[in-house]
Parts: C-alpha cells; sequence; structure tokens
C-alpha cells in the first residue's frame, strides 16, 4: 500500500468519524501537491458524502499534513482556526473544513480546507520591467492585508492566538525570535545578537493590536490569472503589530517591487485601511524582519544538523544570514 | 596532486548530477533533493578556494578590532580574564606561520563569542564603540559572503 492509499484509507476513516457512517463518506483522487513549502505537506482529494437530509456533496479539497521539523515547528490548531474565523472577513481564504490535531488518523496532525484555484509562482516577481497581473495581484493583496488588520478579532476565537498590548507587541515578537536564537544558534553571530539588541532598545509601539498574518507575502498566496485567490501558511499568525506583516512582505527575496512599487502598495494598503503607516514603526520591522529570518534559517539550518529533518533545502540556509544581516544594518543606518 | 583540484572535482560532480541525474527525476521531494545537493555541492567548491584565507582574515580583523575598541572604551569588556585569555590565544595562534583551518576555526569561534557579549554591552551602554562595531560586522558579512554562493 503506498502512501497515498494509506492517506485514502485514514482520510476515509476520519471522515466517518466526523459525518457518520450514515453520510457514507468516500474519498478519491488523492494526490501530493508540488510544493516548496517546509512546514506542512500539501495534498489534494476528492471528498463527497450524504447530508442527513440525504444530498449529496462532492468537495475538492487541500489536506496540510503536518512536516517532520524544519524551519519552524507551529501546531495546526492555531492556523486551522484563523483561517475559520476569517471565512466571512473579506480577506480571502479557503473555507475552513476539519482538523484533526491528535495524528491518530494519519499519523501526523493535519487540516483540510476546500480548493482554491490559483497559482503560488514565484518567477514572473523576477521579471524586469514588471507584469501587470502580479502588478494587479500585488494591489489585491495591499487591500487584503488592510481587511486583515481592521478585522474585529476581539469577539472570535483569535482570542486564544495570546493578546498582547501596543506597548508589548513588537518586544513579544522579539522576545520569541530572541529565544530561538538562544536556543538554534550553532555558533555566536555576534552581528545577530548586536542585532537583537538594537532591536530591543529601540522596539516601536503599536498604533492598534490586529491579525498579524506572519509570513503575508508572494510565495503565500495564492492568484488566478490577475486576481489574489487566497491568503495561504497561516502558521505563525497572532496578535500583534499590523506594520509587522508589512515590514515582511517586500523582503528582497520575494518583493513584487518590479510590478508594484513598495509606496504604491503602502498607498492602497492605507486607503483601504484608512490608517497611516507610520514610517519609522515599518523600518523597525523592516530590520526585525531581516532578523527573523535569520533566525528561522537557523532554525532550519539546527534541524538538519540534529538530523531531525533530512531535508537537504535545510541543510545549509545559515548560508543565508550574510545577505539578511547586511539589509539588517542597511535599515538601521537610514 | 593539485589537478583537478577539490574544487574543480566538486563543481564536476554538481555538473554531472544535474545534466545526467536531474532530468530522470519526476518533480517531487526526491528530485528537489537532488537539486539541494547539487546547490551545496556547487557552495562547497566556491567556498572551498577561499576558507583557510577568510579565516585567516577574519581572526585577524577581530583581534585588532576588539583590541582598538577596548582601549577606546574599558567599559565594553564586562569579563576582562576571558577577554585577555581569548586575545592571548589569537596572538598566539596568529604568530605561528601556518595555522591550520581547525585552529583558525576553533579561535574564532571563541573570538566571535567575545565579539558578541562585546556587542550587546556597546549597544547596551551606548558606547560610542558601535560605529567602528558595526564597520567590523560589515567586514565580517562581507567574507562570511565569499563562502556563499546565496542569490538572496
Amino acid at each position: 500500500m503506498n502512501r497515498a492509499d494509506r492517506l485514502t484509507e485514514g482520510l476515509t476513516a476520519f471522515l466517518v468519524d466526523r459525518l457518520g457512517v450514515d453520510a457514507a463518506p468516500e474519498v478519491t483522487e488523492v494526490a501530493l501537491i508540488s510544493s516548496v513549502g517546509n512546514a506542512r505537506d500539501p495534498w489534494s482529494f476528492t471528498a463527497t458524502w450524504r447530508s442527513p437530509e440525504g444530498n449529496e456533496h462532492r468537495e475538492r479539497c487541500v489536506m496540510l499534513l503536518q512536516a517532520e521539523a524544519g524551519q519552524l515547528e507551529t501546531a495546526l490548531g492555531p492556523e486551522f482556526n484563523a483561517v475559520a474565523a476569517l471565512e466571512d472577513s473579506g480577506v480571502p481564504v479557503a473555507r475552513a473544513l476539519w482538523c484533526d490535531e491528535t495524528g491518530d488518523w494519519l499519523g501526523q496532525p493535519f487540516f483540510v480546507t476546500a480548493f482554491v484555484p490559483g497559482t503560488a509562482a514565484m518567477r514572473p516577481l523576477r521579471v524586469e520591467g514588471g507584469v501587470p497581473e502580479i502588478r494587479s495581484v500585488a494591489l489585491d493583496l495591499a487591500r487584503a492585508a488592510a481587511r486583515l488588520h481592521n478585522f474585529d478579532w476581539s469577539q472570535t476565537s483569535l482570542v486564544d492566538l495570546g493578546v498582547v498590548t501596543p506597548e508589548g507587541a513588537a518586544l513579544a515578537q522579539l522576545a520569541q525570535w530572541e529565544e530561538q536564537f538562544d536556543r538554534q544558534r550553532l555558533e555566536p553571530h555576534p552581528s545577530l545578537a548586536y542585532a537583537f539588541s538594537w532591536l530591543r532598545s529601540n522596539a516601536p509601539i503599536a498604533s492598534h493590536i490586529s491579525v498579524v498574518h506572519g509570513d503575508l507575502r508572494f510565495g503565500n498566496l495564492l492568484y488566478d490569472d490577475d486576481r489574489l485567490t487566497a491568503l495561504v501558511d497561516w502558521e505563525m499568525v497572532h496578535l500583534g503589530d499590523p506594520v509587522e506583516d508589512l515590514g515582511w512582505v517586500y523582503r528582497r527575496i520575494w518583493t513584487p517591487e518590479r510590478s508594484l512599487p513598495f509606496e504604491e502598495f503602502l498607498a492602497a494598503y492605507e486607503h483601504e485601511a484608512a490608517r497611516p503607516v507610520d514610517r519609522e514603526t515599518l523600518r523597525w520591522y523592516q530590520a526585525f524582519s531581516e532578523a527573523k529570518h535569520a533566525m528561522i534559517s537557523l532554525t532550519a539550518a539546527r534541524s538538519f544538523f540534529e538530523r531531525s529533518t533530512l531535508n537537504l533545502r535545510h541543510a545549509d540556509r545559515a548560508e543565508t544570514l550574510p545577505a539578511f544581516l547586511d539589509r539588517f544594518y542597511e535599515l538601521i543606518a537610514q | 596532486m593539485l589537478r583537478p583540484s577539490p574544487s574543480d572535482l566538486l563543481e564536476g560532480v554538481a555538473d554531472a548530477l544535474a545534466d545526467t541525474v536531474v532530468g530522470e527525476l519526476e518533480r517531487g521531494a526526491v528530485r528537489n533533493q537532488v537539486l539541494a545537493a547539487i546547490g551545496i555541492v556547487r557552495r562547497c567548491a566556491a567556498a572551498t578556494e577561499v576558507h583557510g584565507p577568510v579565516l585567516y582574515e577574519d581572526v585577524l580583523d577581530i583581534t585588532e578590532s576588539l583590541e582598538a575598541m577596548a582601549a577606546a572604551d574599558p567599559a565594553i569588556v564586562q569579563d576582562q580574564a576571558a577577554f585577555d585569555a581569548v586575545q592571548a590565544q589569537s596572538h598566539e595562534v596568529m604568530g605561528r606561520a601556518y595555522p591550520s583551518v581547525t585552529e583558525l576555526s576553533a579561535l574564532l569561534l571563541e573570538l566571535r563569542g567575545t565579539l558578541g557579549a562585546v556587542a550587546v554591552e556597546i549597544e547596551h551602554g551606548g558606547s560610542a564603540q558601535s560605529e567602528a562595531l558595526v564597520a567590523l560586522f560589515a567586514r565580517i558579512l562581507e567574507r562570511e559572503g565569499r563562502l556563499g554562493l546565496s542569490p538572496w
């Protein structure tokens, strides 16, 4: 029995448990989705079942399985809950269907959403002179980010993400990544130690607390032609300063700058959010983003070093640090 | 035996895998592993040529910079005995005609540990040495960049 067959069997049993024997659920067309993501293994499948009223349902689904140790280890529950809570918010997300955090059914925790058409292709970002479709998607992204950051989370299950104060939002994120630094580094990295110290001394106060995607960028969204169809990869979702997402979204390695200059992106965001973005706070979060990505890379490198993953994409990730830290020092010199 | 050099061999291995293996593999996890391995082999091919000189330069630069910064602002050194010990070790290793890469690596870890502690003191204390420190970081990062092929 191959992996797809085992997943078919496990998913069918899971759906019988969730929907009942009378629903007669069936799972077909289980297939691995080609992905360069690291924290989740994405699979597609089709589920059919009968409602209590006797209606036939057919749903094309995407399942995200918790991957082995890698660059980040995050629980699936908060990610699934965030996607579910945002369903009618105006933020483009896939419809959340089912979640199993126990790992009892497939050997690993997983959650399932409805299939959303689109691609996450990054190649068009690098086209000299820009691409009109990417420009349009980037503007959609600016508006989606604004809607996410204006979403009233206080009356939803998102409070479980951990409420922070405006004064503590930046420091909470910093503490989380600095703790990772102490735990994951394989050598002293003095330039990163200084970076964390500088960030702590200069931490901004948030204008308000919002849902923060945590990894908002091209590569973590789906687009179909010139329209953004869904924001995906919510594994770093948390409550915090909305500017955090803006400090991440145009980093050099995934920037759509060639198709839409950052200032135009910010203008679209500010218009939709009806709130200005403080440029000093933005610069702090841009610098923070370089330190954060440096830490993601070091975590990946350590996972391979300890053989908790054998994914070779993680093996040499420490190589990325000079570029990220160069950028950090460029930003704080401005 | 000088030719082919380790760098030539590694580059050749990467070329051979890219030309003869990758095309045979379907998209997916196995192909991704091979592509990542090819990237690492190429990185090692490039780094092999410059690894020793970069370590040597780094040790020299950090040793001299730490000395200069500590002389200008002694308050940035919290543990003077440890600081002096690392400096003495550095002078001893660098005084040899041909320090090995292993010796340089071990020494560099010590020096960078000391530099990390000094850096945090400089930042916390608002020392005037921050400019010299950031300039040192820029040189270190430039040298580290020479060991990599990262497009980022």
